[in-house]
């Protein structure tokens, strides 16, 4: 098995690829590999034309697939609109006329890194069937299940102004996503330096940072998940947020046990990303808010005004505070 | 960044009372009514004008200048307006003044205040000068002392004195109540950050605290031991004249030899520093409208001077040391009718070399100081005390007791034979025939021509002559009274007649008033002759200049020495009955109470702070991370990096990368331990790490915010 160094120079390579093409969203890259480490996925919400294709597009061309016989893809994409069918994303069976049998047609949801574009656009029924992918890593048509390859990481973006015309995803289904990422504005400065470079992009010039193997990564998300230790404070701390938040009068409805046994990963792949062997309470103060926000149902009137991230800080804050201090204390 | 915020009024006029009432406190005493008025004007308008005068175009610099120029304008005013014929003219003598002091006081108080408002306004460093300049205002109004005595001011010491409470716990009292004010000011001022201010600020009260207690345990500076006209005891210079006259004997007297300096400008900055107090438990009046104290008596003649004597049985009624029990003075004179016995207590509030008593002292008892931070010393005086008397015509000059030795000794005089003949020649023109042989009439009539040709000044000229007394004497009899004694000792001893010179105190018999304490002040210093007379013991024969350059001293602070006699006394409820003495007692115990649990506390948080710096070196391998880190995090606290509340140490460590690189793996190695990491540094690393990070942390912080920082005893409380 890989160690964790290794694990944590594949990482590094995947980074420094998407952050040679993407410019001004390191904090971004940086989660987006996270999630792929933690074999989750992402859902990115920002307006259009904010570089989120190109971020997933990298991030795919950069898998070298070393199973070409499968013919599953590095990257895909779907758009979604209204008027899609579940077949549209999972593949159909379909009826061979020369072999009067039935075969399966496989979707665009049969690759390593699929971008779910603006997830929202379409009907629940859509929306539930690339849920079900995520979830099981498996599609279901006809009754037969197909599964998807082991390395199937969904890189999902909705727009959170244009509500026109949107089905907005629910609750239960954003559980399924590890991060809900919010894009900001990028700086000035990465603004001009994507103007100055745009000529060269155009013109497709090499990235030639290296790319890694699709098998890299798998053996990478083993080794962070058997090798990096998690305090049983930091898990009780865990726990005590969630508590927390579920006790919160503003919080209608909390983050469920899921979403705690999913962070684990989480931590544990931003240990490796630092070049630890063990998960502290710096990993969980810079994960909460990703994990967390789109996992919390608020009571109308604080969700217009504040948003999740205030009431997450509120009721974390002593938690992280005692954690930060626990290290100090004797019998630690 | 010329964002005005227009600040409240209530702050405007705040500040401008602030400002007016600093200026009132610096003008009072200087000028009259008119000119403090004229001053507060001044201040409430460049007050209450600078903000707006801030915004003027000039730069600082240029104020500043501007500034100096009007106050200097203002200073200058006076010899403008006085000096010429015309002003008094029109407005006559008093009103010129008055009109000055409000021109000159008015101006000056608006430039100064406006100087301070302007650099206050445009840099928020400058506020610090404005503040300072307030604190200084208020805080010299009641710093001075009252000569070391008692502490000012008046009003407030003389009430408390009067009911019995010590004037230095009042405004201790002040004192805090302004801390604790200024104190929860701050609070409010910073708001978010109170915890943090709140352990500065008990630092700061528990340092205070111990610089009292230290302050308290030592006693207030005292003042330095008299100059007086005695020479200091390390200044005389050790080999003294053996060429003068036949002191045989005490060899091991020599170093002890003390003489009477001449100097050409005999004045001390401190005259009216107090240096002892004397408190009368019997009646008394003076036979001379002075009270002698003798210090010590010069009776051998050195060739040039009078110094005290090596010879054995010379001056021995004068102690050369403070007695360590009750002590009779030897030889001293009987009590009889022109002698009354007086007692009275003695507290020193100087250094002094010897005992003093009220002539002529005929025991000495030491006793326990009544108040050992205030009162040096103190002991109980019998006198045998001279009271105005006529009686003293007709005794023979020196004492029966002497040896022939002794007597050569007090009647050892100059060679110059112009002592001889100015002698012979004043008692011949100035006594009858009847009394030329009368010792006693022979003395006054000496002293009191001396009074009548003397000039007194304490600015003489004769202390680079190799005579001072002949200089004085034959060259234009300007002098003080170390010339005056001397004069008249050794025109005394021309005269056959036993004399020497004393040096001690004398104060004028009127500074006592109808109180029973008496008040000896610096400035009180003074020698005279004495004159031998058998049966009656020395006689002070002293010169009242008829004429002096010099001008009459200032009056004596009566409260003062009314209320230094109750302290000498020991009489602590001094305006009470004496009822309540043990409440009372107590009551005067809380502050030290207090105080020493206030140092121990300090001793306890000083005791944890070095333990948590020392212990990383002690500590078990699996416990160095944690007291390594921890012992790096106050070190780098006292440099005044702490960590926030809501920042982990990840980030706290990323925030002190400039200043201390070596902070993050430290870090790390911390967490690590904690969190069960497999892949940790041995300890030695760690305990370098932490030194590292800790060292050039401290190195890139200001020195000052260091050195506060390791005086902190309370740094250790930051550290999370």
């Amino acid at each position: 098995m890989m160690n964790l160094d290794q694990a944590r120079q594949t990482a590094l390579l995947l980074r420094n690829r998407i952050c040679a093409a993407v410019k001004g969203r390191d904090d971004v890259i940086d989660l987006v590999v996270l999630a792929l480490l933690a074999d989750g996925h992402v859902l990115l919400e920002d307006y259009p034309g904010s570089g989120k294709t190109l971020l997933a597009k990298t991030l795919g061309e950069s898998i070298i697939d070393d199973l070409p016989d499968d013919d599953i893809p590095s990257f895909r994409r779907i758009q979604f609109t209204p008027d899609m069918l579940p077949s549209d994303v999972t593949g159909v069976t379909i009826f061979d006329a020369t072999t009067s049998k039935f075969s399966f047609r496989r979707g665009p949801v049969f690759a390593y890194v699929v971008l779910a574009d603006e997830i929202n656009r379409t009907s629940p029924k859509v929306q539930s069937s690339m849920l079900e992918a995520m979830a099981e890593k498996q599609v279901t048509v006809d009754n037969t299940t197909h599964r998807l390859d082991e390395l199937f990481f969904v890189i999902a973006t909705q727009n959170p102004l244009d509500l026109a015309g949107t089905y907005p995803l629910p609750l239960a289904q954003l559980d399924r996503f590890l991060f809900k990422i919010r894009m900001s504005n990028v700086s000035r400065e990465a603004e001009l330096e994507v103007l100055a470079s745009a000529h060269q992009r155009r013109a497709g010039i090499p990235n030639d940072f290296p790319r890694v193997n699709r098998g890299q990564i798998v053996e990478a998300r083993k080794a962070v998940h058997a090798l990096v230790h998690v305090a049983p404070q930091i898990q009780a701390g865990l726990v005590d947020i969630a508590r927390g938040l579920r006790a919160d009068p503003r919080v209608l409805q909390g983050a469920s046990t899921r979403a705690l046994v999913m962070a684990l990963p989480a931590l544990q792949a931003r240990a490796v990303m630092d070049g630890r062997d063990f998960v502290t309470p710096a990993d969980v103060h810079a994960l909460l808010e990703p994990v967390l926000s789109h996992r919390l149902e608020l009571s109308p009137d604080v969700a217009v005004t504040g948003g999740a991230s205030p009431i997450i800080r509120n009721v974390a804050g002593p938690i992280l505070e005692y954690l930060a201090r626990y290290s100090m204390r004797r019998s630690a | 960044m010329n964002g005005h915020r227009r600040e409240s009024v209530v702050v405007t006029v705040l500040r401008a009372v602030t400002l007016v009432a600093a200026t009132l406190a610096v003008t009072y005493g200087l000028t009259g009514p008119l000119g403090m008025l004229s001053a507060a004007l001044g201040a409430a308008l460049a007050a209450l004008a600078g903000g707006r005068l801030a915004r003027l175009p000039p730069r600082l610099p240029f104020v500043w200048i501007l500034g100096i120029a009007g106050s200097a304008f203002a200073l200058l005013f006076r010899s403008f307006v006085v000096d010429r014929s015309w002003a008094p003219a029109i407005f006559g003598i008093h009103g010129t003044f008055v009109a000055t002091d409000v021109v000159t006081y008015g101006l000056l108080a608006f430039f100064v205040v406006s100087v301070l408002r302007i650099s206050a306004s445009r840099v928020a460093f400058f506020s610090l000068l404005e503040l300072g300049a307030v604190a200084i205002a208020f805080a010299s109004t009641v710093a001075a002392h009252r000569n070391g005595a008692i502490n000012q001011p008046r009003v407030l010491s003389d009430w408390a004195w009067t009911r019995s409470i010590d004037p230095t716990h009042v405004l201790l009292a002040i004192g805090a109540a302004a801390f604790v004010a200024l104190f929860f000011a701050s609070l409010r001022e910073e708001r978010g950050r109170s915890a943090r201010v709140l352990v500065h600020g008990f630092a700061a009260f528990l340092m205070s605290a111990l610089l009292l207690l230290i302050l308290l345990r030592s006693g207030a500076p005292h003042p330095r031991e008299p100059e007086g006209l005695v020479g200091s005891k390390g200044k005389g210079s050790p080999k003294e004249s053996k060429g003068g006259g036949g002191g045989g004997g005490g060899g091991q007297a020599q170093n002890k030899e003390q003489k009477l300096e001449f100097r050409d400008d005999y004045a001390t900055s401190d005259e009216e520093r107090p240096v002892a107090i004397v408190v009368f438990q019997d009646d008394y009046q003076p036979a001379h409208g002075y009270y002698y104290f003798r210090q010590n008596a010069f009776s051998q003649y050195s060739g040039t001077r009078l110094v005290s004597p090596t010879m054995d049985g010379m001056d021995d009624d004068v102690l050369s040391e403070f007695p360590r029990q009750a002590t009779a003075i030897a030889n001293a004179p009987a009590v009889t009718d022109r002698r009354h016995r007086v007692r009275t207590q003695v507290s020193l509030m100087a250094e002094h070399s010897s005992p003093f008593g009220l002539d002529a002292p005929s025991e000495i008892t030491p006793r326990a100081s009544p108040d050992p931070s205030r009162f040096l010393r103190a002991y109980d005086v019998v006198s045998a005390a001279p009271i105005p008397t006529t009686a003293l015509l007709g005794r023979a000059a020196g004492f029966s007791r002497w040896s022939s030795g002794v007597r050569a000794e007090y009647l050892m005089t100059p060679s110059d034979p112009r002592y001889k003949s100015l002698a012979d020649d004043i008692v011949t023109k100035t006594l009858k025939e009847e009394y030329r042989q009368d010792p006693f009439a022979e003395a006054t009539a000496i002293a009191s021509w001396m009074g009548k040709n003397a000039t007194y000044s304490r600015k003489s000229a004769h202390a680079s002559a190799t005579d001072p007394t002949a200089d004085f004497l034959f060259g234009d009899k300007v002098g003080y009274c170390v010339h005056f004694a001397h004069s008249v000792a050794l025109l005394l001893r021309a005269r056959g007649i036993p004399s020497r010179v004393a040096a001690g105190y004398a104060v004028e018999e009127g500074r006592r008033g109808n109180g029973s304490s008496l008040m000896i002040e610096a400035r009180d210093a003074h020698a005279w002759a004495e004159v031998a007379l058998d049966g009656e013991g020395w006689l002070v024969v002293d010169v009242a200049p008829a004429h002096t350059l010099d001008p009459p001293p200032p009056d004596a602070d009566r409260d003062l020495q009314k209320n230094l006699g109750e302290m000498a006394r020991g009489d602590k409820s001094a305006g009470k009955k004496d009822a309540g003495e043990a409440p009372s007692r107590s009551f005067a115990a809380v502050p030290k109470i207090a105080l020493a649990v206030a140092a121990l506390v300090l001793l306890v948080l000083y005791g944890i702070k070095g333990w948590r710096r020392v212990i990383p070196h002690l500590a078990s391998p699996g416990q160095v991370p944690r007291v390594a880190y921890r012992a790096a995090l106050d070190r780098i606290a006292e440099a005044g990096f702490t960590r926030e509340r809501d920042e982990t140490r990840e980030s706290f460590a990323e925030r002190l990368r400039p200043f201390a690189p070596a902070m993050a793996p430290l870090t790390t190695q911390h967490l690590g331990s904690a969190f069960g990491s497999k892949m940790l540094l041995p300890s030695a690393e760690v305990l370098r790490l932490a030194r590292e990070a800790a060292n050039s942390a401290r190195k890139k912080a200001p020195f000052w915010r260091v050195a506060l920082g390791t005086l902190n005893p309370l740094s250790w409380i930051q550290t999370r």
